[in-house]
């Protein structure tokens, strides 16, 4: 199952896979963790951790860590430099990534920073991160949530009637 | 099917569904109309699982739908357990997190306020090559997809597919150019055409001891020519749709709402001025900022706060963003 996530992060999986292992992850909390967890350390690999530090999430790896000796959810498997997920060495990575992740996290934030709003919606770095411009992701209070609304309304085919748009507001900082 | 049925459905692609070349088939057009009106005209009640970057949310969704009205509720399944429930008039957001309930206004649909213009499979096909996809199962349904590229990379893609017994959108990926999922939404189990029980509507925190930010009602106003904004830049194949005058929960000030589409992508550009006395608490956006695939850039002008709200590409808010000016000015009137 962890194999199968690392391949979903790398855009391996077949379209009939992804949608089941989706489904899967979907209702499963343990999977989720996992889920986040890869998500955490492709970012430190690729050195946005900056960007996505959720001090809960980097706690919740600590306790694992300290925890769960048996590293189940790390990944192992075929080494190969471009697998980001995959490096063999899974505990040890994922243990400094977890330090890095609470050091950046406090040294990130600004003072005047709410911290719940600074990660609130702070997504890990794309699985596939198209070529655009810089995008800051820092929450601006929830009056972007009262225009969200206001804009939802003029919605299309696509999005159900707008259910879809709501799903964002309904998503933000849902894993908290 | 006569005109006065026609005018009820209030779907901006009603003109779709007269074309000759749609009633000779069912082409990939005849399957947004379907999806589009399934959405809302049917009961349903499923699980979805959305997908975007490291979020990934389970949710339920409820809808009932009868002659007179329509409800739904939206319920996050994991995390904080956000509730939104829509009806006819207003949207409710339950923030649990925030400790707030947001109470919104629809006024897209009521009278006075337009629609999105209706576009013609033929501007359609300006800006996005649309056609049938296979068919395949999705919630152990029948479905059939639809693939939506867009000509350029000012507006994304979409690939949905489409319940084949009743229309319903069962799943959705939005795509950006280069062909990468931005974010993906799909039904894992889904109920259709069931009875609704109103307790399956009712929100399970019902707001008390929450604070309860609450629009004035009926304070929309269609916005005169005179006190207008403008865009001066806008990308290929979108126009203007409508300008209103909104009142919004946690703003003292009138919000100015435009909202600019190409037929399938919606750009709202909201324009509201800084009131020195609430200038913290409304604290607007500042440069770039995304929630979902959704794009948002924030940046004053003059006395005034602008915000740039779309699901498109960040190249387009930019563009369109950097170019928001007052009428008067664009139309060298100064």
């Amino acid at each position: 199952m962890n194999e199968k996530i690392s391949a979903l992060l790398d855009d391996e999986l077949s379209a009939r896979d992804r949608d089941r292992l989706l489904q899967e992850v979907g209702k499963d909390p343990v999977l989720r963790v996992a889920w986040e967890r890869y998500h955490l350390i492709r970012a430190a690999l690729h050195k946005d951790i900056g960007l996505v530090m959720n001090s809960d999430l980097a706690s919740r790896i600590l306790s694992r860590i300290e925890h769960d000796p048996a590293p189940s959810v790390l990944p192992f498997g075929r080494p190969s430099m471009r697998h980001f997920t995959r490096l063999t060495a899974g505990l040890a990575i994922a243990a400094s990534v977890a330090v890095v992740a609470v050091v950046s996290f406090k040294a990130t934030l600004l003072p005047g920073t709410d911290p719940a709003s600074a990660v609130a919606t702070a997504p890990v770095a794309n699985p596939q991160p198209a070529p655009q411009p810089q995008v800051a992701r820092t929450s601006p209070d929830n009056s972007l949530n009262a225009l969200l609304v206001k804009h939802n309304e003029f919605s299309r085919a696509t999005n159900m009637s707008g259910m879809i748009s709501y799903v964002r507001v309904v998503s933000q900082n849902g894993d908290q | 099917m006569t005109s006065s049925r026609l005018s009820k459905l209030s779907l901006p692609f009603v003109l779709v569904l007269l074309s000759p070349a749609v009633l000779a088939a069912d082409t990939a057009h005849d399957w947004l109309v379907r999806m589009n009106r399934a959405a809302g005209a049917l009961n349903y009640d499923g699980v979805f699982v959305y997908q975007h970057a490291d979020q990934l949310q389970s949710m339920r969704i409820i809808h009932r739908a009868d002659i007179h009205s329509r409800r739904e509720r939206l319920v996050a399944l994991s995390g904080v357990g956000r509730e939104v429930i829509r009806t006819d008039s207003e949207v409710r957001c339950y923030l649990p997190d925030e400790n707030a309930v947001l109470v919104e206004h629809r006024k897209a649909d009521a009278k006075g306020f337009p629609n999105l213009a209706p576009r013609s499979p033929g501007e359609l096909d300006e800006n996005y090559d649309i056609r049938l996809g296979k068919s395949g199962r999705v919630a152990n349904r029948k479905a059939q997809s639809v693939i939506i590229r867009p000509r350029d990379a000012y507006r994304y893609g979409y690939h949905l597919w489409a319940d084949i017994d009743t229309g319903l959108l069962l799943k959705a990926y939005l795509i950006d150019h280069q062909g990468s999922i931005l974010e993906q939404f799909m039904f894992t189990q889904v109920s259709i055409g069931g009875k609704i029980a109103d307790s399956d509507l009712e929100p399970l925190n019902k707001g008390g001891g929450y604070v309860w930010y609450r629009e004035p009602a009926a304070t929309d106003t269609p916005a005169q020519g005179a006190s207008g904004w403008t865009v001066a830049k806008l990308p290929k194949g979108f126009s203007l749709s409508t300008h209103m005058l909104r009142k919004l929960a946690n703003r003292e000030l009138p919000v100015e709402q435009m909202v600019y589409s190409d037929g399938l992508a919606v750009i709202s550009v909201f324009v509201e001025q800084i009131d020195a006395g609430i200038a913290g608490r409304a604290k607007g956006v500042s440069g770039f900022t995304a929630k979902g695939a959704v794009n948002a850039y924030g940046s004053r002008v003059g006395t005034h706060q602008v915000t740039v709200v779309g699901e498109v590409p960040v190249m387009t808010i930019r563009l369109i963003g950097g170019s928001v000016v007052p009428a008067r000015a664009a139309s060298g009137g100064n």
